[in-house]
């Protein structure tokens, strides 16, 4: 019995919340909300036809997409096998989601922060194979270029987030015990104004590694539209394309949702309704800042991205991690 | 829950979940291909022997040695030890947590 409630608990985690369905919808209202907000930083409208203030836009383009009855593409590209890939993406991703503890059943486990990171790693290989798989050269350009920040900016997620469960979940190193119980040393001045540095450091390295992982701007060479025609996505329509779109979406809203949380542990995220209000309050700030800052940038080239990767975003989440065996 | 279990679990139902989401959208669409682009010329020019995939194969590596010899082997200790610190680094993170620290 205890067994069968496991089961059911766990797919409905994954499937509806806080994995799949929840995550879809979130992803899917954050990209609007991210192009209404460009489109006013720019002068434009933005999204309008589709709902009220044009909130259902990004719902509609993804439905057209996923069951239009034609995809057409190159002679060699697996389109099939792609298709697979990116929903292995999506897939992991809401199975990472069973880790938040947001819902009435979550899985916890000491160092379930590395499954977090095993897990999420699916999606930027789904990405990248987008690209890679095709035998276009702008695709390949772009799944080449991904692939050389994806070298910089996975271990920069890796160290941050790693530091940062580290500073609020020491002895387990458990991303749902630092989501949901952190601990906050507020009986020990010294050791808490070290651990505000870590998280304060591991913010800004996740956040970069995080706008270059998302291919927001100034990091989104992969899909320069005109330099390389839309990179990854140039060569996909139909389902294939709408899947990647999701998948896309649907990483950007998990890693906003755990970095809001971590990054202001409190009040701590759990399965009461006001608590979860409170916590896609913080992903709303934490994308408004993301997208503020990062479209009030230009395009950097492939080496410029790398170097200020590897300066600001890399060596950043290293201090961070080596800072919190201090705490 | 430890921490294999939770791996295997997760994976189990990633890909689970994957097939799911993979099968209707497979089986609704039809695929229509189209020809590769080469810069006018018909796609039965488009041929790759092994000799060329041996040439680029050989071209990627001598990079790859060039780069070795000037950056990495270049006869300075400093060089060889500025390439391998953080691999040193990571390293030691790795032991002192796998050690329990």
């Amino acid at each position: 019995m205890e067994l069968l409630v496991d089961i059911v608990g766990l797919l409905l985690s994954v499937a509806i919340y806080p994995g799949l369905l929840f995550l879809v919808v979130l992803g899917l209202l954050s990209q609007w909300y991210r192009r209404k907000l460009v489109a006013r930083l720019q002068n434009r409208v933005g999204p309008k036809y589709v709902g009220p203030f044009g909130v259902l836009q990004p719902f509609a383009d993804v439905y057209k997409l996923l069951f239009v009855k034609e995809v057409v593409t190159g002679v060699f590209t697996p389109v099939r096998l792609l298709m697979f890939l990116t929903a292995l993406g999506i897939a992991a991703i809401s199975s990472a989601a069973a880790l938040l503890p947001m819902g009435l059943y979550y899985l916890k486990a000491p160092l379930d922060i590395f499954v977090f990171i095993y897990l999420t790693l699916y999606a930027s290989i789904a990405i990248a194979m987008l690209g890679l798989g095709s035998t276009s050269p702008y695709p390949s350009f772009g799944g080449a270029r991904y692939t050389s920040l994806m070298l910089v900016f996975e271990p920069a997620i890796a160290m941050s987030l790693i530091a940062l469960v580290r500073v609020l979940a020491p002895g387990s190193l458990s991303l749902a015990e630092a989501l949901s119980s952190p601990k906050l040393l507020l009986n020990d001045p010294l050791r808490g104004l070290v651990a505000v540095a870590v998280i304060a450091v591991a913010a800004v390295a996740y956040s970069l590694a995080l706008l270059a992982k998302a291919m927001m701007k100034p990091f989104d060479i992969p899909e320069a539209e005109t330099e390389v025609a839309g990179g990854y996505l140039a060569e996909l329509s139909g389902p294939a394309l709408g899947l990647s779109i999701l998948l896309h979406e649907v990483e950007l809203a998990l890693y906003l949702l755990v970095l809001a949380n971590l990054v202001v542990p409190v009040p701590p995220l759990a399965s009461e309704a006001p608590l979860v209000v409170v916590a896609l309050i913080k992903y709303f700030a934490v994308l408004t800042l993301l997208v503020v800052v990062a479209y009030s940038m230009g395009r950097v080239r492939v080496d410029q991205a790398l170097k200020t990767l590897g300066r600001y975003s890399l060596t950043l989440s290293a201090v961070a991690l080596i800072a919190s065996f201090l705490t | 829950m430890d921490l294999p279990t939770l791996m295997l679990t997760l994976t189990a139902t990633s890909f689970l979940l994957a097939v799911a989401l993979w099968l209707p959208t497979a089986r609704t669409s039809r695929i229509r291909r189209t020809e590769v682009y080469l810069s006018g010329e018909p796609q039965a020019h488009f041929k790759l022997s092994l000799v060329e995939v041996a040439w680029a194969i050989r071209y990627v590596m001598q990079r790859l040695y060039k780069t070795l010899v000037e950056q990495v082997q270049s006869g300075l200790f400093n060089d060889w030890f500025a390439f391998s610190l953080p691999y040193l680094l990571l390293l030691a993170v790795l032991l002192y947590m796998a050690l329990g620290g």
